[in-house]
């Protein structure tokens, strides 16, 4: 045997009673329960059995909790890390255990780290840090850490709360309202933001305080129907209840009084918003003071002009019939007619105002046909006949030139015009003929055929209606006709005699 | 990894004590033989130990390696002999008494 036999063997037996008191020293640990886990082999492969231990609902919270977390040794060194934590630096959550917490922060808050790390068990802090992730970028937390005691040592519990979103939220929420006043301040429009409880205004734009000649604080926490710009305070109460039901008002056309007691029209638009959790109330306010003004000389002006153009006519009528005795009046009872049977129709004033003025002058152009032709007793020879029908192209010519606010030219050419293109100049049909043409064809029609002529005593107001009955649809427009036959034969309408 | 205070690189010191730390996750054990382990490294072992921690449920594959049986578990890579202890690894004694590193 030699030397080393001994020592060899010796060596295989050490070997041999370490092993037997490793795995002796492991199924004490199993059975006392000192062990987390058991690792079994299940058909080659290992499965890992965790014992459902009392703090196993804690080590979930701080698995999936949405902050970053992580145990600290006092020296400040990572003993866990959660996979918050983890990402929240971009790095392997294996590779943070063991690390020191120095070597992840950044140096802009050299005190706080030695403050945090200071603290004793059953204490906490918070204090602001920036943690260094991977790609070298800064990562402002709040960082609380509590100190604990577990088994006998101490251990610091550090969460970390993301403070970057919440800064880039505050950043835009301050650029967002910077951009609101400096819209508010820089507006041309008036703006009243009012408190939805009590109506007190909190905002008042510089154009709104200029406008009622007021200062800011003549304003600002005062409420709305009390400034003095409304003269009906109650009313102004009123709407300022309204717009709290409805959620918007609109008024187009409000007065305001100024400081100076000018009146102000304005455009008052009204709405109510939420301002994060809060309700508020905006009103614009637009001076339409000049617009108004405007519009009031505009139509003023039409006014004049209208009356005007009714002056006009009313002495080319006058010219007209100074020629013609037959036909004095004439003119003025077709309008009468045509104007009654375009009410019936359903005309409004100011299309009644044009129709009548048109059947004022339908007859105009017969200031162009010689007087014995015009007041010949006997029957018109045919050439005759043509030359009473220019008239119709004559009066047309001289009344383009006047420019009415109504198609007064375009009704005194058709005027004879018929449904069946009968008519003349143009033999028109149908719907060419423009509905004042086809009124103007009846009433002159009816008129016509129911006073004297030069060559013929009237017919008869019967005679009349029965002519154009006949002609309905035919020659006539329907409608107009029997608007016409309904106005005589049931209301009772007579042809009024105008003085000549 | 606590990595060994020689930075030259060259074959590692025959007082060299190479340990592997098998945990799971958060357990309150583990926190535990993490602190003591530091601690041990730093007052006892400074300069001359290398220690791996390993969290099993993220690096299941380590368990066949060395036939890990249950978690916590220290194993002893070097010096020869390996040697492991399991379970309860807060007592700094018990541990270097285990692994046969007691002065």
């Amino acid at each position: 045997m030699s030397s080393s036999q001994p020592t060899k063997e010796g060596g295989e037996i050490r070997q041999l009673r370490s092993q037997i008191d490793d795995l002796s020293t492991t199924l004490s640990a199993i059975r006392n329960g000192d062990v987390d886990a058991l690792v079994r082999d299940e058909a080659g492969v290992l499965q890992l059995y965790s014992r459902t231990t009392a703090d196993r609902p804690y080590r979930l919270i701080v698995e999936q909790m949405g902050e970053g977390a992580a145990t600290l040794s006092p020296e400040g060194r990572i003993l866990f890390a959660n996979r918050q934590l983890a990402e929240l630096l971009l790095r392997d959550q294996r590779g943070l255990v063991g690390r020191s917490i120095q070597e992840l922060v950044t140096a802009e808050h050299p005190q706080n780290l030695q403050s945090l790390l200071a603290v004793n068990t059953g204490h906490s802090l918070s204090l602001p840090l920036e943690l260094l992730s991977s790609a070298g970028l800064a990562v402002p937390v709040l960082a609380s850490i509590s100190g604990l005691e577990l088994s006998g040592e101490v251990v610091l519990c550090l969460t970390t709360a993301d403070l970057s979103r919440i800064l880039k939220a505050e950043q835009a929420l301050v650029e967002s309202e910077l951009s609101f006043r400096m819209l508010a301040l820089n507006a041309q429009d008036g703006i009243l933001i009012l408190n939805w409880e009590s109506g007190k205004i909190t905002l008042a734009n510089p154009y709104l305080c200029q406008l009622l000649g007021l200062e800011p604080t003549d304003l600002i926490g005062r409420p709305i129907w009390e400034i003095g710009a409304f003269d009906d305070q109650q009313r102004a109460h009123e709407l300022f209840i309204e717009l709290k039901d409805k959620g918007m008002v609109r008024y187009d056309d409000m007065p305001l009084k100024c400081a100076n007691g000018e009146l102000k029209e304005v455009e008052f638009v009204s709405n109510v918003y939420l301002s994060g959790q809060e309700r508020v109330i905006q009103c614009n306010i637009r001076d339409i003071s000049d617009r108004k003004a405007a519009e009031r000389i505009a139509q003023l002006r039409q006014a004049d002009v209208q009356q005007g153009l009714e002056d006009i006519v009313a002495a080319l009528v006058v010219l007209s019939e100074a020629r013609d005795p037959y036909t004095a009046g004439h003119q003025s009872r077709v309008a009468d007619l045509a104007a009654a049977i375009g009410r019936e129709l359903g005309l409004d004033d100011d299309q009644l105002r044009g129709l009548h003025i048109s059947a004022q002058v339908h007859d105009i152009g017969k200031l162009t046909i010689p007087s014995q032709i015009l007041t010949k007793p006997t029957k018109l020879k045919p050439q005759e006949m043509d030359l009473i029908r220019t008239h119709v192209q004559e009066g047309y010519d001289v009344l383009a030139t006047i420019h009415f606010p109504w198609p007064v030219a375009k009704a005194v050419l058709q005027h004879h015009e018929r449904l069946d293109g009968s008519g003349y100049p143009r033999g028109l049909q149908g719907e060419a003929i423009g509905l004042w043409g086809r009124i103007l064809a009846v009433a002159d029609t009816v008129e016509a055929m129911s006073t004297d002529r030069p060559y013929r005593f009237s017919l008869g107001i019967d005679a009349a209606l029965e002519t154009i009955e006949a002609g309905q649809g035919s020659l006539f427009d329907p409608a107009v006709v029997e608007v016409c036959l309904r106005l005589f034969r049931e209301q009772r309408y007579e042809i009024r005699q105008h003085d000549p | 990894m606590i990595p060994p205070t020689d930075p030259t690189g060259e074959a590692p010191d025959p007082q060299l004590v190479v340990l592997t730390l098998y945990v799971n996750g958060t357990s309150t054990r583990s926190a535990a033989a993490l602190i003591t382990l530091h601690r041990l490294c730093q007052e006892e072992l400074a300069g001359k130990v290398q220690l791996t921690v390993v969290d099993i449920r993220n690096d299941p594959a380590a368990l066949s390696e060395d036939q890990i049986l249950a978690v916590p578990t220290l194993l002893k890579r070097l010096p020869l002999p390996p040697r492991q202890i399991v379970g309860d690894l807060a007592n700094k004694e018990r541990v270097l008494q285990a692994l046969d590193l007691a002065p």
